[in-house]
């Protein structure tokens, strides 16, 4: 039931991220779903051992914590916070998310799973976040949108990791975490020195750098 | 006897990568101690050649880490090992004085360093029993002859050329890899040894064969595979354009015996494709080389119609093969191994010749040389007697490998069906490339020079006329005493044990003591007569005055016009672009006449078909606008195809 719950949570959020163009937003939400993924991993594992609590914490600290605070400091240099002009606004972007939810639903309903109900939702939300992610990417212009498109898909990812919870080694997880935090932290670094080069973080300006 | 074996063959390789360091310390002593070194590894090879044909068995050679089975030299590889360095270490002491320190201050030293390399890498090539290995010295081949065609930096045309070249290496060595690919597959691993049990199984064998063919091919210059060839021989550096010539070229014709030897009992197609390849190059590599009016150009066409004399040798081994005739099989590869050495022998001379000639008058075009045998008599002679070694004229080493196909053919017209175009061609061949070579000989060391040449220097000096000199004797020796090289034939036959019995196929050659006993006579007949003649006096006049009251130098017959009538009579498949002068009245204006022949597989086919996939590309250039978002689409796109695809299929 509580699994149940974070998952819809999660899907909700994945529409108010679409649906909005303040890039302080996306942080916000961001942050929350890195909680609401600490959360579900509390809820799904059947034994707390130690290292599922650490796992937790871990998680909370660098998804909900680490990796928003470092976005915000890039984002602090910045005059304009907002996406001024997406390849595809708010409205059609949040139409998208729902087909690409729909779509999400249908297709985890199809898949030969192992086992349960909950299965399925899990598989309905990693999918549809992946696909929110990639949303993301494609449709905005900003650097740090992209970076946040990519921490979508990975949370994405994440949560498809949910299904294999009783087996997957702590190791991997916490190789992944690692990877993103890295990732992302380089990319505040190179947002922050595109800014001071360019003057200007949008991706469309970069094309001017082909060839 | 195989730790000498193997250690003089390590020297040789390690020797020969090595021999251009020095120059990077001591220039003065480096330009002496390259040639020096390389020519110290070829005598070890040598030596170990010797002893591999003397053992008869093959000699494996540890590596280092990897243990053995990665090299291994048998008769085959020994035959092969000899022009491998033989070659180079001519040329490089041909280098000495060609691309000396003093005119080439900035490549000199790079020129030697990566002829040592290229001979090394060419000795690994032969020596290899292992996919990997072989792949790893043609790629090192490769680079090593693009660096040396590159010599001269500054040239426009040798990039160009190079350009041509490592693309057409590369669309090669991708092929090889595949080939390998194949054969390797099936859990057989990428060693040699499992090669012969993958060749019988025609599902591997189909695939493998045209991927190995086109690989050897392109690198060995058979028509159409020859694109490249023309003008990386032209615009490299003469002595260069030797190695290239008589040997890199080889490693094609090596890659085309060793699937022989991998395929014991080859489909009888097999021979009509050495055939087709063999003949189409060969005839049609002379006819171009006839419309050539650059000496060295002309000379690049001649080596694709030598390597089709070799692959008509190897289209008759592979007949015999098949149809199980073990006099076939001897004969043909008897006259392609010989024929290999033996156009590495005579095209290195002509080349090194040429050199002599471009280094004297500071031109490539034959209509602007002429009389040049006068100023410089010895390379003249040299020049002479090499171009009779290449249109097969006895008493020279040309006509001892070419009469070995000639009988194979023969002796395969009773159940070989194509045997007769391999005669036919054989003998087209031999007389385009008489018409070429005089034309060639005629127009630039007979006759008056035509044009005033500014800076004529006298004779080549003494370092670049002794290898010459040597290449000449080699030549000769094997062209007048050809039982001489019978018995390492046997020897590096010896590799092609398992299909026939090499002793059988003797029977045509106890024609060599015979025909070494005419010439023996004929010689003792004609050089006194030879003798008395050159003691009577001459005079010097014009060769051509036509009964004209004033004639200059310009009224001699220039290339073009020599061979005019007889591209002429090819211009159904040469297709030359001509335009003829405009001749009214008493008094003509000036006019020019031009006549063009042109590559037909380059001009008409590759180049309207890479213009297309250019004008295509340019088309689809929005594909690409720079924008990282659209990319990604395109990426998701492609993973979604991917797995519907992926899932319908599985």
């Amino acid at each position: 039931m509580t699994v149940s719950l974070l998952l819809a949570v999660l899907m909700i959020s994945n529409f108010f991220v679409a649906a909005s163009n303040d890039l302080r937003k996306y942080i916000q939400f961001s942050a929350l779903q890195g909680w609401l993924l600490a959360a579900l991993l509390l809820a799904v594992h059947h034994h707390l051992h130690w290292y599922v609590l650490a796992m937790v914490a871990i998680t909370a600290l660098v998804k909900g914590w680490v990796i928003p605070r470092l976005l915000r400091r890039a984002l602090d240099g910045q005059s304009v916070t907002r996406e001024r002009s997406p390849y595809l606004g708010p409205t059609a972007s949040v139409l998208v998310c729902a087909v690409g939810t729909g779509f999400s639903l249908l297709v985890s309903g199809m898949m030969p799973l192992p086992n349960s109900h909950a299965a399925s939702l899990i598989v309905a939300t990693a999918l549809a976040t992946v696909f929110n992610g990639f949303l993301l990417l494609v449709s905005r212009r900003k650097a740090l949108t992209q970076v946040i498109g990519y921490l979508g898909l990975e949370n994405g990812i994440f949560i498809f990791g949910m299904l294999v919870v009783e087996d997957a080694p702590l190791l991997v997880e916490s190789a992944m975490l690692l990877d993103l935090v890295v990732g992302i932290f380089v990319m505040g670094i190179v947002i922050n020195h595109i800014q001071n080069a360019f003057s200007s973080t949008d991706t469309s300006r970069l094309s001017n750098l082909k060839e | 006897m195989a730790p000498v074996i193997e250690g003089c063959l390590w020297a040789a390789l390690l020797g020969a990568a090595l021999s251009g360091v020095p120059g990077y310390w001591d220039r003065r002593r480096g330009a002496l101690l390259g040639p020096l070194i390389l020519s110290l590894s070829a005598a070890s090879a040598l030596v170990a050649a010797a002893l591999v044909w003397g053992s008869g068995a093959p000699v494996a050679l540890a590596l280092p880490i990897a243990g053995a089975g990665f090299l291994r030299c048998d008769g085959l590889s020994a035959w092969f090992l000899v022009p491998v360095f033989l070659l180079p270490a001519l040329s490089a002491w041909y280098g000495k004085a060609y691309w000396d320190e003093d005119h080439h201050p900035e490549s000199a030293r790079r020129v030697r360093l990566w002829l040592g390399i290229l001979a090394a890498s060419m000795a690994l090539i032969v020596l290899a029993h292992h996919a990997v290995v072989f792949l790893t010295g043609w790629e090192l081949a490769a680079l090593a002859s693009w660096f040396l065609l590159n010599g001269d930096e500054s040239s426009e045309e040798a990039r160009r050329a190079g350009w041509l070249y490592l693309a057409a290496a590369h669309v090669g060595t991708l092929a090889l890899m595949a080939g390998f690919c194949v054969l390797g597959g099936g859990g057989a691993g990428l060693g040699f040894d499992a090669y012969p049990a993958r060749w019988a199984d025609s599902a591997v064998a189909f695939p493998a064969f045209c991927l190995l063919a086109l690989a050897f091919g392109i690198k060995a210059g058979a028509i159409p595979g020859h694109i490249w060839l023309p003008s990386a021989h032209a615009a490299a550096p003469s002595h260069i354009s030797a190695v290239m010539s008589g040997i890199v070229i080889k490693m094609g014709i090596y890659g085309f015996f060793r699937m022989i030897q991998w395929a014991p009992h080859p489909p009888l197609w097999w021979s009509g494709v050495f055939l087709a390849l063999g003949s189409l190059s060969g005839i049609w590599g002379v006819a171009l080389a006839l419309g050539q009016h650059d000496l060295k150009r002309l000379l690049a066409y001649h080596s694709v119609e030598n390597i089709g004399i070799i692959l008509l040798g190897i289209a008759v081994a592979a007949a015999g093969l098949s149809l199980g005739r073990p006099a076939l099989v001897a004969l043909g590869l008897a006259g392609g191994l010989l024929h290999t050495w033996n156009h590495g022998l005579f095209k290195s001379l002509l080349f090194l010749a040429a050199g002599a000639v471009i280094r004297a008058t500071g031109t490539r075009e034959m209509d602007r040389l002429g009389g040049v045998g006068r100023l410089m008599p010895v390379t003249g002679f040299l020049f002479a007697l090499g171009a009779a070694a290449i249109c097969g004229l006895p008493p020279l080493n040309g006509f001892a490998s070419e009469i070995l196909v000639y009988l194979g053919a023969f002796k395969g017209l009773a159940d070989w069906p194509w045997a007769g175009a391999v005669v036919a061609s054989l003998a087209l061949i031999g007389a385009l490339a008489l018409a070429c070579f005089t034309k060639v000989v005629g127009t630039v060391f007979l006759g008056n020079p035509r044009v005033a040449s500014p800076h004529i220097a006298g004779e080549a000096p003494r370092t670049m006329r002794w290898p010459m000199a040597a290449l000449a004797g080699f030549c000769l020796a094997i062209g007048l005493a050809p039982s001489l090289v019978v018995p390492l034939l046997k020897a590096s036959m010896g590799a092609f044990a398992p299909g026939f019995d090499a002793a059988h196929g003797l029977a045509s050659w106890s024609g060599f003591p015979m025909m070494s006993l005419l010439y023996a006579v004929l010689l003792a007949v004609l050089l006194p007569l030879l003798w008395l003649l050159a003691r009577t006096r001459r005079r010097a006049e014009v060769t051509w005055d036509c009964g004209y009251a004033q004639p200059s130098a310009r009224v001699q017959y220039t290339a073009v016009s020599y061979a005019d009538g007889l591209v002429r009579n090819l211009r159904w498949f040469l297709w030359p672009e001509r335009s003829k002068p405009k001749v009214e009245g008493i008094f003509p204006a000036s006019s020019r006449g031009v006549v063009r022949v042109t590559d037909l597989v380059m001009e008409r086919g590759l180049a309207p078909i890479a213009n297309g996939v250019l004008w295509i590309t340019h088309r689809l250039r929005f594909l690409q606008p720079g924008r990282i978002q659209l990319y990604l689409i395109y990426m998701a796109a492609t993973l979604i195809f991917t797995l519907f695809w992926a899932s319908s299929h599985g």
